[in-house]
């Protein structure tokens, strides 16, 4: 019985108490109307009962900010009808736009209720099990929990900003016909040199200036190769590094990166595969087009801060778990100890370039004190000498401004800039 | 529902009637009054703070007066039908369904009805013992009274199995 019918049940006897100890027969009548409905609760409670439960979604997958749908359909499959109490609580990173999560219900046997709400989630991966009701009387005075099964999931998807023309360019490629320049002559687009023709070559090409020049001698244009690259991202998503007072979304913005980088070489045909250091070593094997593109954003959505503390620095990361020569993209605010495994990466054959999204911002809030002030500006320097020391290594650091999109700040410097940068 | 919340304010002012006719009856005119501010002030608490226990010490208070009204010597039929009315309009906002903005399902709308439907005639019913029970006096052997007291609540139990929701 719950709180309400044991609230009555008090009443009652303090009613009944209250007339055999002053004799006065009013109080004990006055019981009547409580004891009355007391009973009808009781006899209006249905023990037996099978309820069947499905659960339907709008779409399976979806991006931040998209509405989704969920419907249920309710059925009572016994020979007897039933009061239900139905609570579908919100998963955490959900919001509620439009439907009832809670109600009360009277369904008879044989017969099936269609309910439903729509919601807006942020990124994750959600997953229901199951769906809670409570089997109950009409007023409350008697409740038997119900859980039935009723699976499904959705996958939010993080929003991706279309980058054009990063400007990251892979050193090293795969010889397979791409998008990157491989400084080794080929068919392709941008100009290489020339050459004494050989029979077989396209007559398109032939340098009629350079062939006037040379008696007895055509002379044909040759042209850079395309090829496409190895490419691996790693994503930072140890607490430690991403937890900032103030700068909530850092780690989202991190993810965001991360998958518009993704979609970018993707898009240019590479060979791309990810690392996401959190609670676990998460990856995704090396592979290229759609599918592959699927296989990431399902892993990002996925992704969560977490505090491992095996991974608080990365020294002890094996550096070897991408392709060897490929080009390593590492997101991460950085910690003072991270320049290590950046200068073990970049011993080890790769081409590492750092996308490190600014941490401590550009202003301070209006009531800091002088103290915070010190200590923010120590922090700056000290972020300015790692990213000063990892520059140092030849690896190329790109530091991103909480207010600036990705897209201007990797157009605004070239590759060679972000080398030689010096400390402001 | 705002049917609902048109029930409960109904009940509340029938039993704040009910009560303070019965006080003036008997010269104590200011218990009334004393009741609409408590009212009032419970009224504007719950508007602030939406509290399940608001509507427990509503019930009680209500109560509280109409046994006060027994010993005082004031109509009794007319306490007790207060306090039933302030039992009803506890009941009725205790479960009320909440997101008035959001429409309910027919099975839901069914739920209401048949919770006010037995909610009247349980009331009723007790109303109309009670009245008995005031106004009729009849000296009963103990073994013929405990008799009857089983046979209504074996016919009440047959009564109320009617409202279990049929197949």
């Amino acid at each position: 019985m719950t709180k309400k019918a044991n609230f009555i049940l008090s009443i009652i006897s303090a009613l009944i108490l209250t007339a055999l100890i002053s004799h006065e027969r009013a109080f004990a009548l006055l019981a009547i109307p409580f004891l009355f409905l007391l009973g009808a609760g009781l006899l209006t409670f249905s023990r037996v009962g099978e309820v069947y439960v499905s659960r339907t979604l709008t779409c399976t997958r979806g991006k931040e900010g998209q509405v989704f749908g969920m419907s249920l359909t309710v059925t009572n499959t016994g020979t007897a009808g039933i009061n239900l109490g139905l609570d579908e609580g919100l998963l955490p990173g959900m919001e509620l736009l439009e439907g009832r999560l809670k109600q009360n219900v009277t369904l008879p046997a044989g017969c099936s209720l269609v309910t439903g709400y729509t919601f807006s989630a942020k990124r994750g991966r959600y997953r229901w099990n199951g769906y809670h009701m409570t089997r109950k009387d009409l007023f409350g005075f008697i409740e038997s929990s119900l859980d039935v099964p009723a699976v499904s999931e959705l996958i939010v998807l993080p929003e991706a900003e279309r980058l054009r023309n990063p400007n990251i360019k892979p050193q090293n490629t795969l010889h397979t016909p791409g998008l990157n320049l491989s400084h080794q002559p080929g068919t392709g687009t941008d100009f290489w040199g020339v050459r004494e023709y050989h029979s077989g070559d396209s007559m398109r090409w032939i340098d009629w200036r350079h062939s006037a020049r040379q008696p007895n001698k055509i002379i044909t244009k040759e042209f850079e190769r395309e090829e496409i690259a190895d490419i691996g991202i790693l994503l930072d998503a140890r607490r430690v590094t991403n937890r900032v007072p103030g700068m909530d979304d850092l780690f989202e913005r991190s993810v965001r990166a991360t998958l518009s980088l993704a979609e970018s070489f993707i898009r240019s045909g590479n060979r791309v595969s990810l690392m996401v250091l959190g609670r676990t070593l998460m990856r995704v094997f090396p592979g290229s087009g759609k599918q592959q593109l699927i296989r990431i954003q399902e892993k990002l959505a996925a992704c969560e801060l977490s505090d491992n503390p095996g991974l608080d620095s990365l020294r002890y990361l094996p550096v070897k778990l991408f392709p060897s020569r490929a080009m390593v993209v590492l997101v991460s605010p950085l910690r003072s100890r991270d320049a290590e495994v950046i200068k073990r990466m970049h011993g080890n054959g790769y081409q590492v370039i750092v996308l490190s999204p600014d941490p401590l911002g550009q202003l301070l809030p209006e009531d800091t004190t002088e103290t915070d002030a010190l200590a923010f500006r120590a922090a700056r320097l000290e972020r300015a000498v790692l990213l000063w020391q990892i520059r140092r290594l030849g690896v190329e650091v790109i530091d991103w401004p909480a207010n600036e999109p990705l897209q201007a700040v990797l157009q605004a410097s070239s590759p060679v800039q972000r080398r030689l940068k010096r400390i402001n | 529902m705002r049917n609902n919340k048109l029930l409960t304010v109904g009940s509340h002012l029938v039993t704040l009637v009910l009560v303070s006719l019965s006080y003036w009856l008997i010269g104590a005119w200011w218990v009334g009054l004393l009741l609409a501010a408590v009212y009032l002030s419970f009224h504007l608490l719950q508007k602030r703070a939406t509290a399940a226990w608001l509507n427990a010490v509503m019930l009680l208070l209500c109560v509280g007066f109409c046994g006060y009204g027994f010993f005082r010597g004031g109509s009794r039929l007319m306490l007790m039908a207060g306090a039933i009315f302030a039992l009803a309009a506890w009941e009725i906002g205790e479960d009320a369904p909440t997101d008035e903005g959001r429409s309910l399902s027919g099975n839901a709308i069914l739920f209401e009805r048949k919770r006010l439907a037995v909610l009247g005639i349980a009331l009723g019913m007790g109303l109309a013992v009670g009245a008995v029970g005031l106004t009729v006096s009849v000296p009963l052997p103990f073994f013929a009274l405990v008799l009857s007291v089983l046979i209504v609540l074996y016919c009440l139990y047959r009564f109320f199995r009617l409202f279990r929701v049929r197949g």
